[in-house]
């Protein structure tokens, strides 16, 4: 082996400095934890990051940050690839209890009658204990605990004791109830700090005629070196999707390059009029960044997969990989958003939506990368108002892929007394191989006076932009009503948005005392 | 009354001074292996280092003659030892339940797609899984039956179609002054237990087979595994510590996960594994049966019945599994809490070309029941009338109107006193009115609210299998054991058994062992099914806790000198006359004076028969009973909904373990929501389930639980009948109570059709948003 390369990857298993050498670079979190480590905890209900029974919490610094802060970070394992462990601290369900005594956490689900057959409990557990290590100034709402727990699904309980749970840690963390963990506080982040990776991971294994390896360059320049030797590479960071190719499709993918140690694409870069979010960045250290600026897009962030998906999935991904059902791509092109591809030959900078060729094929040459997304930042006028609206229409509100998205950026002229809509970018998911915009209705609607007339006329135009197609999630004449009806209903939202109520966001239960939750009352 | 406070762990004992007797809230006794990951499910059990793993290879085809299976590909694959095909089955290629028609390999003809054709066995579940895939199958793809009705057009049935009939309905319909006809969809649901189908088998000397299986029937699992092994039934053991969930689709499906695996194991000498990728799981398990219901009604000026003929056509899949007795339970269903007059009801079990539908909790009376109700809605709706009002005018009552279409004579019928105090409590009326009133002011946005009982016999409607069996050991320490023939899935059966027997012993729960379900210690069990598993497998243990008890009475009389009456257990330990000594002394004493401190128990449940040539009996011991009210809102450009308020009212009876019964009763409504709303299974024109995967498969989420739910054991509840400490079954029942948000919904669409000038219409489940907004738009 060269010796610019490492063949080993040093990470923390529950405490434990744990050193692993030459494995199969495919190997998943969850597959290392039940074989090697005999950690049966973590269950396998789906291998797909569908149901978080495998779900596992990851300590490591944030990288967003300059001072070196902890995160607590929920993964699904069954998708996560043993080789992103290195330089992390992994916590499993096994470390939770502290001398015999359960987790605070632990405690309270058992006194709520939160398990019933008990398989999905552990991942429910884990959780809870990523919530319970990631505070907020407010106590959480119950949309925030729907969020946290989006990602486990329980087929016995109905979720109401899990729930209670998940509002009582709420009031043990004000009552400074502590665990191990944050006694070790200091002690992890010194860890952390002095496994960081500085080598360039390679890790090789054949199987049978196939040979399968894996890279982990800590520089750009490293990256571009490998992506001209191996045009043909997988490029992954969060692996949500490329998770799947491995678990259930067995494909062959020689050569993974992966993402995460290079840390000059772990940085969001702000300026005035712009916000350029780098290839590593997930979901979840994006959603700041859209609460304060496109509040809208961060609620439709948060129906993206689940908090254990959106803690390592990233958006360059969720473009990269070209899925016309991907929930980023019609959002971000309605903004103007420009895509950044890097090479070892330069840099080029396209609209997000020229990157969509057709179904399958993307604008990206073997050699580049997805380098960032630009994404503009809302204009502030006082004679313009702008407004960014996102619909996500799935079978089910959370963790489920889109059927129909629709993403609109509508500004409007507020200097003279009849609002004229100035421009209107209306781009859909779902409806087409790619993500695509709505060319006749966003014709139909620029410099129009905002009529319920001209949405209506803009919804019936869709029929020629579009001829969705029938599948599991949705058949081709519910996929187009709804389109038209997403159309008709930007109208309402601009003039009457109170007579709107999005039944995604009236998902909360009652959460004044936990109580409340089940109401549940038993006669004795 | 009280309202529960889940944080504390006990409260005041009721019945007695001990810790976890009957009617006190315990623990689930595995709740903290559950949430500290110790509780070892059969995928966690570690296995010797030369454990091998199975994976099956399937048919590509919906149907398909199959020419040639060239599995040379599969055998040279990375790490594998061998294959398995039909030709390795010793005994009977079969895997059934009763009928004899689920092969474990398919030779000739592939009747699903999905359908197993071999196995592989290599040393690792990867290697297994790559190299299934390596097969090369030679097909002739033949046209395939995908709906009921072309089954039944097909004459292809996979049992005889059965009615049962009182009075004359068609002459009953015609003479009536209402009459309306109509059909109704009504979707399958997987069962998606959260732990996937699994087993491990260990060959033992004499070429004897150990299996742990993830099974809801030991039994019938090591007579399977045994016929297809060729050995008896005495030279297999089954096991089952716990399952991560049953809810039916491990009743029959189990077995031939444990007869692969048992077969690999027999083949190569080897522990061997199977475990099933999710994927497969859905692809070659059985699922609740989707049926399309036909119906003719008549009834009057009042909307109350007076004739009615339903026809079920159900999706049975390739074979027959449980279908009969699921499709029965659908016609016996079929009156919900209602008196039909004259009626007659049809199940026609219709041959598929999809895998063989099998048990799901509630087992072809959730289908029954909506269908009803949708005729119920009906009714309502033409005569303007408000549908509660319509039920409660149809409800049986205990005197003239209680005879059932199986002309079971009800004498505990409760569903009336059940429904107005769900009325009353949910504010029903009211509601109604604010429902209208925010539909007038609401274009983009509609509510609904409906209310609907449940009434659930209890009892399997086979009467053998009403029988069960305990094993009870008390050791010369005075701990106990306890082992029955119930198997836990979650829905805390173990514990209740331990709390019967505590009960019975006035001992701590604590200080009982609860014991794995064995088939070599407990034989011939029934599946832990139809809401039986605490009525049978309670009354059985306590049959051998009293005869252990009387044996401790009469040595404690005879040691003591004192009337075996005089002999009192309490609180852990034994009164004899004035003095008392401790449980644990007694239990020593009788030791070494050579008392036998072992018993097994048995239940038969009493008072049940059945005859299917005339449809008449008495297939049912008691009925559970439940109501829930609902209020949903609809988004009427999408189609998406929620439920804004549930209102639980459900009988257990008296009930052994409220906190466990809570939790089955909330439990069962939201998978009953998921079943009706957004659970759906979707097959493409070549009969590919394509809805295989949590992907794209949605249960429900903790954010789909009702914003408000108040859940409820009825205050009134006791059982009738002299059931373990007159409580009642509650595995199933709950689940239907979701019908309240299915009709809830359908109310919805209808205000949103109404302020279209659309008439009234019905839905069919499940209500997905496309479903609910097609319905809106719908001319």
């Amino acid at each position: 082996m060269n010796n610019n390369y490492s063949n080993e990857i040093q990470f923390y298993l529950n405490g434990e400095l744990i050193i692993e050498t030459d494995f199969h670079p495919q190997t998943t979190v969850l597959n290392y934890l039940r074989e090697q480590q005999k950690l049966k905890g973590s269950k396998e209900g789906c291998a797909e990051g569908d149901c978080g029974a495998c779900t596992a919490v990851i300590i490591s610094l944030d990288k967003t940050k300059d001072t070196d802060a902890l995160q607590y970070s929920a993964v699904n394992t069954c998708i996560q690839l043993l080789a992103t462990l290195d330089g992390k601290h992994i916590v499993t369900v096994e470390a939770l209890q502290r001398d015999g005594i359960l987790h605070p956490i632990q405690q309270s689900l058992i006194e709520n009658h939160g398990s019933q057959c008990g398989f999905c409990t552990p991942g429910f557990i884990m959780s809870l204990f990523a919530m319970y290590h990631s505070p907020q100034p407010n106590a959480r709402s119950s949309q925030e605990i729907c969020d946290v727990l989006a990602g486990n699904l329980c087929r016995c309980t109905g979720y109401g004791p899990i729930l209670e749970s998940a509002a009582q840690i709420e009031a043990l963390r004000h009552r400074n109830i502590t665990d191990q963990f944050d006694a070790l506080h200091n002690q992890l982040i010194e860890q952390l700090q002095h496994s960081k990776p500085k080598k360039t991971l390679l890790l090789s294994s054949k199987d049978g005629d196939n040979s399968t390896q894996l890279y982990k360059p800590v520089s750009e320049q490293q990256l571009q070196n490998l992506l001209t030797e191996y045009p043909k590479a997988t490029i992954i960071s969060g692996a949500t999707d490329v998770g799947l190719w491995i678990t259930k499709q067995f494909r062959e993918l020689p050569t993974l390059i992966y993402l995460g140690e290079i840390t000059s694409l772990s940085k969001p870069i702000e300026t005035d009029t712009s916000i350029t979010l780098p290839a590593n960045i997930t979901y979840q250290q994006a959603l700041p960044f859209f609460d304060k600026n496109y509040p809208n897009l961060a609620n439709l962030i948060r129906r993206i997969g689940s908090t254990q998906v959106r803690n390592v999935g990233t958006l360059c991904g969720n473009i990269a990989n070209g899925s016309p059902i991907g929930d980023m791509p019609p959002a971000l092109m309605v903004l103007g958003s420009s895509i950044i591809l890097k090479s070892a030959r330069g840099e080029r900078r396209i609209a997000l939506a020229d990157f969509f060729i057709h179904y399958g094929q993307q604008d990206r040459q073997a050699d580049e990368y997805v380098f960032a997304i630009e994404i503009p930042k809302p204009k502030k006028t006082t004679t313009e108002q702008q407004f960014f609206i996102a619909h996500k229409v799935s079978k089910r509100f959370d963790q489920d892929i889109t059927a129909v998205l629709m993403a609109v950026n509508i500004t409007i002229d507020q200097s003279s007394d009849s609002a004229n809509i100035l421009d209107c970018q209306i781009a859909f998911g779902g409806m087409a191989g790619t993500p695509q915009y709505a060319h006749k209705a966003m014709k139909i609607l620029n410099n129009s006076p905002i009529t319920e007339q001209n949405f209506a006329l803009a919804a019936d135009s869709l029929c020629q932009d579009f001829s969705p197609m029938s599948d599991q999630r949705a058949s081709a004449s519910y996929r187009l009503l709804c389109a038209q009806n997403l159309v008709r209903k930007i109208y309402w939202s601009i003039t009457d948005p109170d007579s709107l109520i999005e039944v995604d966001k009236v998902s909360a239960f009652n959460i004044d005392n936990t109580k409340t939750i089940s109401n549940a009352e038993v006669i004795l | 009354m009280s309202t529960i406070n889940r944080s504390a762990a006990s409260i005041n004992l009721p019945t007695s001074d001990i810790t976890g007797g009957v009617r006190q809230i315990v623990n689930h006794d595995s709740a903290h292996k559950h949430v500290s990951g110790e509780a070892i499910y059969c995928d966690d059990i570690n296995t010797p280092a030369d454990t091998l793993h199975v994976y099956i290879g399937k048919s590509e085809h919906a149907h398909a003659t199959i020419n040639n299976i060239d599995l040379t590909d599969v055998l040279t694959a990375e790490g594998v030892i061998a294959v398995l095909t039909a030709d390795d089955i010793a005994g009977k290629n079969d895997w059934s339940a009763i009928a004899g028609d689920d092969p474990v390999f398919a030779t000739d003809t592939a009747q699903y797609h999905g359908q197993p054709l071999f196995a592989v066995i290599a040393t690792s579940h990867l290697f297994a899984m790559k190299a299934a895939r390596q097969a090369k199958i030679d097909y002739t793809p033949l046209s395939a039956i995908l709906t009921a009705k072309d089954g039944f057009a097909a004459n292809r049935l996979v049992a005889d179609s059965h009615s049962m009939q009182i009075g004359d309905s068609t002459n009953a319909i015609n003479n009536s002054p209402y009459q309306l006809s109509g059909e109704l969809e009504i979707g399958g649901q997987e069962q998606f237990y959260l732990e996937g189908q699994i087993a491990y088998a260990r060959p033992a000397e004499d070429n004897d087979m150990v299996v742990i299986s993830s099974t809801q029937h030991p039994h019938e699992t090591q007579h399977v595994v045994g016929r297809v092994l060729g050995l008896h039934d005495n030279e297999v053991v089954v096991k089952v510590r716990r399952m991560g969930g049953g809810f039916g689709g491990k009743e029959t499906n189990g077995n031939f996960f444990a007869a692969i695996a048992a077969l690999a194991a027999q083949k190569t000498k080897k522990p061997c594994k199977f475990r099933a990728d999710r994927d497969d799981d859905f692809l070659i398990t059985g699922k609740r049966h989707p049926m399309t219901v036909e119906y003719q009604v008549g009834f009057d000026d009042e909307g109350i019945l007076q004739g009615l003929e339903i026809n079920f056509f159900a999706d049975c899949g390739y074979s027959a599994d449980l279908s009969r007795a699921i499709v029965d339970r659908a016609m016996y269903h079929a009156d919900n809490a209602y008196f039909c007059g004259n009626s007659t009801f049809t199940g026609h079990c219709c041959y598929t070309n999809k895998v063989s539908n099998t048990a799901f909790r509630g087992f072809g009376g959730p289908q029954g029941m909506l269908a009803m109700e949708h005729i119920i809605e009906r009714i309502a709706t033409t005569l303007g009338a408000d549908a509660l009002t319509i039920r409660q005018r149809n409800l049986y009552d205990n005197n003239h109107r209680n005879i059932t279409p199986y002309h079971m004579t009800l004498t505990d019928f409760v569903s009336d006193e059940i429904l107005a105090e769900v009325a009353e409590s949910a504010n029903y009326q009211q509601r109604v009115q604010a429902v209208l009133d925010y539909n007038q002011t609401h274009r983009h946005t509609k509510k609904g609210i409906a209310i609907t009982p449940v009434k659930f016999g209890i009892s399997f409607t086979t009467t053998f299998l009403n029988q069960a069996s305990a094993l009870l050991h008390i050791y010369s320490d005075g701990s106990v054991m306890i082992n029955q023939g119930g198997t836990e899935m979650g829905q805390g059966l173990y514990i209740k058994v331990a709390q019967v027997v505590a009960e019975a012993l006035q001992i701590d729960v604590g200080k009982i062992k609860i014991t794995a379900t064995d088939t070599s210690k407990i034989p011939n069990t029934s599946a832990t099914a139809a809401s039986s598993g605490a009525d049978l497998n309670g009354m059985a243990a306590l049959d051998a806790a009293n005869k252990l008890k009387t044996r401790l009475q009469n040595f404690a009389a005879e040691q003591y000198n004192i009337q075996p009456e005089d002999v009192i257990f309490t609180n852990n330990h034994i009164q004899l006359g004035d003095s008392k000594i401790s449980f644990e002394a007694l239990v020593n004493q009788a030791y070494l004076n050579r008392i036998p401190l072992s018993a097994t128990g048995f239940y038969k449940t009493p008072a049940i028969y059945y005859d299917r040539e005339t449809s008449k009996g008495r297939p049912f011991y008691y009925f559970a009973n439940g109501a829930a009210c609902a209020e949903v809102l609809i988004d009427c450009f999408t189609g998406e909904s929620r439920v804004l308020r549930a209102d639980i009212l459900h009988d257990v009876g008296k009930s052994l373990n409220p906190a466990i019964d809570l939790g089955q009763v909330e439990g069962g409504f939201v998978q009953g929501m998921g079943w009706l709303t957004n659970e759906e299974l979707w097959w493409n024109s070549k009969g590919e389930l394509r809805t295989h995967a949590p992907s794209t498969y949605k249960i429900p989420t903790a954010s789909d639980r009702p914003l408000t739910l108040n859940c409820k054991l009825w205050r009134k509840g006791r059982c009738a009948e002299e059931t373990i400490h007159r409580s009642k079954g509650v595995g199933e029942p709950p689940l239907m109570l979701a019908m309240s948000v299915f009709f809830a919904l359908q109310k919805a669409v209808n205000a949103a059709r109404a302020e279209q000038q659309k008439t009234p219409i019905s839905i069919n489940s499940p209500a997905t948003a496309e479903t609910l907004l097609l319905a809106i738009n719908q001319s």
